[in-house]
This record gives structure tokens, C-alpha cells and sequence, in this order.
């Protein structure tokens, strides 16, 4: 009997549900975007943000002081900017602005807002970012002056990322620890609910400067499985994701109500090299290691055509930057060999390649160890989880390991905290004068034309003394259903208020 | 009963300081910290080294473990360091999705291996018993990321009738809910039943070799009547350990189908606190998941005295 029931049960809710399942659907469409992303933000507290993955929601929450485009130009965003000389920036913002909670967006806000990132107390990751600051006052009620110690180029981008972005001060101090999670920021969206790892409820600011924007409620979920975030896609759950799996790109760009967006990404796949012990502390074994891999086989097979080959920091995404003359030799396990006698090793020289447990990187891993191992090393792999990761780079725990990087549209972001002598990101423990020079003038300079030179410079020495190997330049991969338009950005960050439904 | 209950639950106190110790040092085991999981390969040393003195890690361990359990017998559970929501709302947010789906796979389960497990039994080595075992093995060896998303492509691309994944709470659209419900309680219902299966199918075997089955069949009580009157009641307390123990874990978060259905419940929570190095979150899952594993069994242990008169629990 009770066996009865509870057949009789499931069957029917099984049944209305698929009823159900149909209306709301039909209910939501037109007016909801679902977004599936990689991984549940950790915080939405712009000033406290550190991974890759919550930069895709919080473009749509917050909105910095200026704008970079997907070709990467600097436009007006909430402010414009003027530079009466190379070490003063001056800030007008537009009039009447406000943050989602009604609180004016004026000069004392942004002053606020600076001061609390450069507060050492909050431990902000954008305190580095925002460089060599001296000063910031309100020079009128609409008006910003910070000046600079040292005259830094990259400032500009570095404002219309993420140390742009401007949060309500008087949110910050009524909500404290709160703020991380309802977030009152002056872009396009705002904080309705946020369920941990379930959904992240966000609805149109009406207030918005650009105005109110198209779609009037988005919803992002989080779905760290590749498989069911495409499946959510093609069922129409979702109407746009994150991160393709570039296995998949082909056969996703072949369906019908599908479409694929693909571009060039700001980040590059790459592995230290740690110079500070053996065996490669010797710049002819990094070399000859370097020169034993060949970065398109990885493309090929780990990437499946994807992106591009890389052999500096600086991606064809940055193009007045970017060096296409800069190749180094590479898959040649023979001259690897030489090189290696040349350094006086005959054995086989052992080298452990650390990386994460993700496939990307393991298979990376195999494809290097193999041809490695053809040129004279015997190749170890040691997989660990990310947060690990981390201390095994800062401790200089390794011989070979990964060390990816999301990147920045200014290329002063993916080489000076590597390849400097005190960069927070030099894991190689790379000594170069020549680079430090490059990269402290490169920052210092005015003018593209000007600064494009130093860094085809620095990226020459590097390829030289070869502290780290670089593979590719992942590209930003993102889907969505046909019935959708929206503008893809290099740095794979969703900005929806210039997306809309057909 | 009334002091075997104050008992059970007096034992809570040693076993719960226990795992609060192994909880507390154990995760700290790991290479990395908080600071570090969580300002990640941009911060740099200062702002590392700002982090750990506001979240008094750079206190001696000690310390840092007699400041938490203050903290946790005023009943504050403290905040997540990644992203600061409050540790016990957070958890009991994550507990109820599992528990859930949890209670749904054991319904599930009990709905497929107890009728399957029965006919085995008393048609031991036919037709039947061969597809039933061969079913369980299927389901026992089934990895529960590869039928989630075959049911996923199944019932929501090729026949759209169920969404992919995600969850909405049942007191917001309970409808909804069991639409998304029903996916990951089939993944998880699978396994489970092949283990609730074997276990009816080897207890009912042994009860229907009882001497008092025979006496029953020889006094003409209709085989079905003595099935489950007289054979299944008796093979019942095996089974509800089997429950009792499967419940336990569940609880405890069944992180994989958690992952594959986007699923916000407590298993995901606590792996991805773990790979976060988020203290806080760890401790209070291990404790929180303790507690229920110890109350469960008690459970487990009325359960006994209800089916069986003859177990005595003072």
C-alpha cells in the first residue's frame, strides 16, 4: 500500500512538474537573463576582489570612474579624465550621479572610495594596482585631483578596471561585514538577493548614467561543471555562460541556436622557472628547456586551435605592445641536447613540473614532460590544489610550475610585477637589471610610441635569460542563444548593460 | 528510554570537543592560509601580511583555538573569511538543500531496492534475482558525474521535460522545486539502492531459512502474508543501519552530484571552504555535520525499538 502511494506520489509530481517547468519558462522570457559562470563570486566588494572568476559579475554591479572599450581605448566612464602633466590626473565626474542607495556620487565620494583602498588596513589587492599615489583631494564638488609620486603609465586602464570601481561610502560604513555580500555599488545593476552557490539576483539601477539598461533582471548562477553548463545552454535554462571548453568550441559553433563569441584574451598560460636553485639556476639549462617545448603543440591539443601560441608576456590583444617578430627557437629537442652538454650536464637532468589538478594543466604538463624528456631531462609531475598553488610559487618550492595570468589591458600589468627584481610575481626569482630598467622606464613614459619599444626590449632579454616558458595566450570563450546580442570584452568580463534580448 | 536519551546526548560533549580539536588542527594541516586563498596570486607580502594580523592568524595556534571555542559556547560560529557571511546561517542555508535531497534519494532508493531486494530473495537464482543483483551492481558502479549528466542530457535536451540543473527553495515555488529536485535524487536514489538492495536480499535470504517461516508456511499462511508479515518485519533492523549509516553521510554532503546539478548544499560548501583554507566554515561544518551523524544514530536506535518489541534501549 504504502509502496502504492509513494509511486502514485512521484509519478504525479513528476508529471506537473514538466507542466510547470514549461509556464515558467514561458513566464521569465523577455525579461530575465540566467548567466551560468564558472564559480560563486567570493565577495562583491570591488576593493577586496582577488579572483578571475568574480571580475564576470562585477562589472555589471559596479561601474568604474572610466571606461575601457574591447578594443581596449579609455573613454569618459562616470568621470573624465585630463592630465595637466604626467604626474596629475584630474577627475570630472558627470553631474547628479548616484550610487544604487540614493547616496550622491560626488567628489568626496570618490575620495572616499580612494582612501579606503589605500588604507593598508583593509589589506585591498588594488592598493599595489593604484601605484606610486601621492595625493588625492577633492578639488571642487565635482572634481578629483590625485597626483602621482613617480609619473604611471598604466593608470589610466588601471581606473577603468577594477581600482575604478566606485562603491557608496555610506553603504560601506552602515553595512561592515555585510557589505561583501549586498554590494551598493553605481553600475548598471543592483544587488537583489544572493544565495551562496545557488544564485545572485541582480536588477536594473534606473539611475544608471548610460541609462536604465535593456534587460531589467539578471540572475547568475554558478556551475563549475563544464558538461552541465553547456547543457543549461542548450536547454535554454541559461541564455548565456562562461568559459567554453575549447574541446567543445567546434562543435558549439556549429549550432543552430547557438552562438559562439570568441576573442583574443588579456592573460597568458605560462610556467616558472625557478632560477634560485638547481638545475635551473643555470641559464643554459632553462634554455635548452625552453627550446625542447614546442608551445603549438600544446595550442593544438590542449587548446584545440583556440587562442594563440605565445613566447612573451604581452598577448596580440594589447597591439601596440604586442611583438609578432618574437620567437625564440622552440621544439628543438636537438639543439636542447647541445645546449645542455654545453652546460656540462650528461645524465638526464630531473626537473618536477608542478600544477593544479585542473585537465587543462595536466595535459600541459604530459605535453611538456614528453618532449622535454626527448631533449635530456627526465620530468616529474606533481599535482596540487589551487589555493596550495600559491604558496608553492611564493616559497619558491619548485622547480618548474605553472603561474597563469588573467591579464590587464595595460601590458605594464603582465610584466612589471613578474619580471622585476621585487615584483610580488617574480616566482622565477629572475635578477635582471637590463628588465628592471626597461620595466621601471616603460612605466614612467608617456606615449604608446614610446613605451612599445622598451617593452619589445624587455621582452627580448626575457626570452633570453628564459625565467619562464610561455605557452598561450587563452582566448576569452563565452556562448550564448541566438535570441541574445551582447558585447564580448578580451578580459571575458560580462558587461550586461549593452546586451538585449532580439 | 528517558535516561538512555540523556546519556546519548551527555556522550555528545566529549565526541563534539573531540572533533572540534581534529576539525581545528587538522585543516590548519594544510599548506596555505585564508590570507593567502584568499587575496591570491595578486596580492602582495604587505597586504598578505595586513590580512593574517586582522583575522589574528598570526596569533599561536592556541590561542587562536581557545578564542573559537569561546566563541562557539556563546554560540557564535563566527564569519566566513571569504566573503564574510555569518558561518551559521550560512551553513544551516546549505544544510536544508542536502537534507532534502537527501531524504528524497533515500525515498527513492527505498522505493526501488526493498520490492527488488524481496523478489530476489524469495526467488533466489531465477531470472529475476540475476537482473535484480545485476541492476545493483550497475548502480553500485555507476560514478554518480557520469548517470547526473547522462539523466541531464536524457530528460532536459532530448526529452525536455526537467531543467538541467540549479534549485530553488520549496517555501519560494515548491513546484520548481521538485522539478529540480527530481534529477540528482534519481543519481544519488541509484546508489543508494544498490547497497539498500543487496542488504534486504542477503537478511531476507537468511530470515526465510528461519524456523518459525516454515512454521508459518506449514500452517497455510498465504506466501505473501508471510513475506512481509513474517519474513521482511525481522530482516528490517539490518536495513534501517544500513538507512541509519546512509543518512549519516549524506548529510555530510554528497559533494559530486552537489557539483554536477549546481546543488547550494553542504558538501560543495565545505570542499570548496577547504580548498579556501576558510577556517571558520570548515569547523562549523565538521561540527554541525558530527552532531547530526551522533543524533542520527540515535534515531537509528528508537527506530530498532519500534520495529522490534524485543530491543530494549535502557
Amino acid at each position: 500500500m504504502l509502496r502504492r502511494t509513494l509511486l502514485k506520489g512521484l509519478v504525479m509530481s513528476v508529471a506537473l512538474v514538466s507542466l510547470m517547468n514549461g509556464t515558467s519558462a514561458l513566464a521569465q522570457a523577455g525579461k530575465t537573463l540566467d548567466v551560468a559562470i564558472v564559480s560563486d563570486p567570493v565577495t562583491l566588494d570591488p576593493a577586496l576582489m582577488a579572483s578571475f572568476f568574480e571580475l564576470s559579475v562585477q562589472y555589471n554591479i559596479h561601474e568604474p570612474l572610466l571606461h575601457v572599450t574591447p578594443d581596449l581605448k579609455i573613454e569618459p566612464g562616470l568621470a573624465s579624465v585630463t592630465t595637466p602633466d604626467d604626474k596629475t590626473y584630474v577627475l570630472t565626474l558627470k553631474p547628479n550621479l548616484t550610487f544604487h542607495d540614493g547616496t550622491a556620487l560626488d567628489a568626496a565620494a570618490v575620495k572616499a572610495n580612494f582612501d579606503r583602498m589605500l588604507d593598508p588596513s583593509l589589506a585591498s589587492p588594488r592598493r599595489s594596482e593604484l601605484g606610486p599615489i601621492d595625493s588625492v583631494e577633492a578639488t571642487g564638488p565635482l572634481q578629483v585631483t590625485v597626483k602621482l609620486k613617480t609619473p604611471y603609465a598604466p593608470f589610466l586602464q588601471v581606473l577603468a578596471n577594477r581600482a575604478g570601481m566606485m562603491v557608496s561610502p555610506t553603504a560601506v560604513k552602515s553595512l561592515q561585514a555585510d557589505f561583501a555580500t549586498k554590494a551598493v555599488g553605481a553600475g548598471p545593476y543592483k544587488v537583489v538577493s544572493w544565495t551562496k552557490n545557488s544564485e545572485l539576483v541582480l536588477e536594473a539601477f534606473d539611475g544608471y548614467w548610460r541609462g536604465a539598461p535593456a534587460i531589467k533582471r539578471i540572475v547568475f548562477r554558478p556551475i563549475p561543471d563544464e558538461t552541465v553548463r553547456l547543457t543549461n545552454l542548450r536547454s535554454g535554462t541559461v541564455q548565456l555562460i562562461d568559459s567554453v571548453p575549447p574541446q567543445t568550441v567546434a562543435q558549439v559553433g556549429r549550432e543552430s541556436g547557438l552562438t559562439l563569441s570568441q576573442s583574443p584574451g588579456l592573460g597568458f598560460n605560462a610556467f616558472s622557472l625557478n632560477t634560485t636553485r638547481p638545475p635551473f639556476n643555470d641559464a643554459k639549462v632553462r634554455k635548452a628547456f625552453s627550446m625542447a617545448v614546442n608551445p603549438q603543440i600544446v595550442q593544438r591539443t590542449v587548446y584545440f586551435g583556440t587562442g594563440a601560441v605565445s613566447y612573451g608576456p604581452i598577448p596580440p590583444s594589447i597591439a601596440w605592445a604586442y611583438d609578432k617578430n618574437l620567437q625564440p627557437p622552440r621544439g628543438d629537442a636537438a639543439a636542447a641536447k647541445k645546449l645542455l652538454t654545453e652546460a656540462g650536464k650528461s645524465e638526464p637532468v630531473p626537473v618536477t613540473i608542478t600544477v593544479t589538478n585542473s585537465p587543462i594543466q595536466i595535459r600541459t604538463a604530459e605535453i611538456i614532460q614528453a618532449q622535454a624528456n626527448q631533449a635530456g631531462f627526465k620530468v616529474d609531475i606533481k599535482q596540487i590544489d589551487p589555493t596550495s598553488l600559491i604558496t608553492v610559487l611564493r616559497q619558491k618550492d619548485f622547480d618548474l610550475c605553472m603561474s597563469p595570468w588573467s591579464g590587464r589591458s595595460d601590458p605594464d600589468g603582465n610584466m612589471y610585477n613578474y619580471f622585476t627584481k621585487s615584483g610580488p610575481n617574480n616566482f622565477a626569482g629572475y635578477q635582471s637589471e637590463k628588465v628592471d630598467e626597461l620595466l621601471q622606464k616603460a612605466r614612467t613614459t608617456a606615449g604608446e610610441e614610446a613605451r612599445a619599444p622598451l617593452y619589445r626590449e624587455a621582452q627580448a632579454q626575457i626570452a633570453e635569460d628564459a625565467p619562464m616558458l610561455f605557452l598561450t595566450f587563452p582566448a576569452t570563450l563565452q556562448a550564448s542563444q541566438k535570441a541574445l546580442t551582447w558585447l564580448q570584452y578580451p578580459d571575458g568580463a560580462f558587461r550586461l548593460q549593452f546586451a538585449k534580448f532580439n | 528510554m528517558g535516561n538512555f536519551l540523556l546519556s546519548r546526548i551527555a556522550s555528545l560533549i566529549p565526541i563534539l570537543f573531540g572533533t572540534s580539536l581534529v576539525a581545528f588542527f587538522l585543516v590548519r594541516l594544510i599548506p596555505g592560509d585564508p590570507a593567502i586563498a584568499l587575496l591570491g596570486l595578486e596580492a602582495d607580502e604587505q597586504a598578505i601580511a595586513a590580512l593574517r594580523a586582522k583575522l589574528a592568524l598570526d596569533q599561536p595556534l592556541v590561542l587562536q583555538y581557545v578564542a573559537w571555542l569561546k566563541q562557539i559556547l556563546t554560540g557564535d560560529f563566527g564569519r566566513s573569511i571569504q566573503g564574510g557571511r555569518e558561518v551559521f546561517p550560512l551553513l544551516i542555508g546549505a544544510l536544508g538543500p542536502t537534507a532534502l535531497l537527501s531524504v528524497a534519494a533515500l525515498l527513492i532508493s527505498l522505493v526501488i531496492a526493498i520490492p527488488a531486494g524481496i523478489v530476489a530473495a524469495t526467488r533466489r537464482n531465477s531470472l529475476a534475482d540475476y537482473g535484480a543483483s545485476f541492476a545493483a551492481l550497475c548502480g553500485l558502479s555507476m560514478p554518480s558525474f557520469w548517470l547526473g549528466v547522462l539523466l541531464i542530457l536524457t530528460f532536459s535536451i532530448y526529452v525536455p521535460i526537467l531543467p538541467a540543473s540549479g534549485y530553488v527553495s520549496p517555501l519560494v515555488d515548491p513546484l520548481r522545486f521538485l522539478s529540480f529536485l527530481v534529477l540528482p535524487a534519481l543519481t544519488l536514489g541509484a546508489a543508494l539502492a544498490a547497497a539498500t538492495m543487496r542488504m534486504t536480499r542477503a537478511t531476507m535470504l537468511e530470515v526465510l531459512r528461519a524456523d518459525y517461516v516454515r512454521t508459518a508456511r506449514a500452517k497455510g499462511i498465504p506466501a505473501r502474508k508471510v513475506i512481509w508479515r513474517h519474513a521482511f518485519r525481522n530482516a528490517q533492523i539490518p536495513i534501517v543501519t544500513l538507512l541509519g549509516i546512509q543518512m549519516g553521510q549524506l548529510l555530510g554532503g554528497v559533494v559530486i552530484t552537489e557539483t554536477v546539478f549546481s546543488w547550494p548544499g553542504i558538501g560543495k560548501l565545505t570542499v570548496d571552504a577547504i580548498f579556501a583554507r576558510d577556517y571558520p566554515v570548515v569547523q562549523g561544518a565538521v561540527l554541525l555535520t558530527a552532531t547530526l551523524f551522533v543524533l542520527i544514530n540515535l534515531l537509528t536506535d528508537i527506530i530498532y525499538t519500534l520495529i522490534d518489541p524485543r530491543v530494549s534501549l535502557a
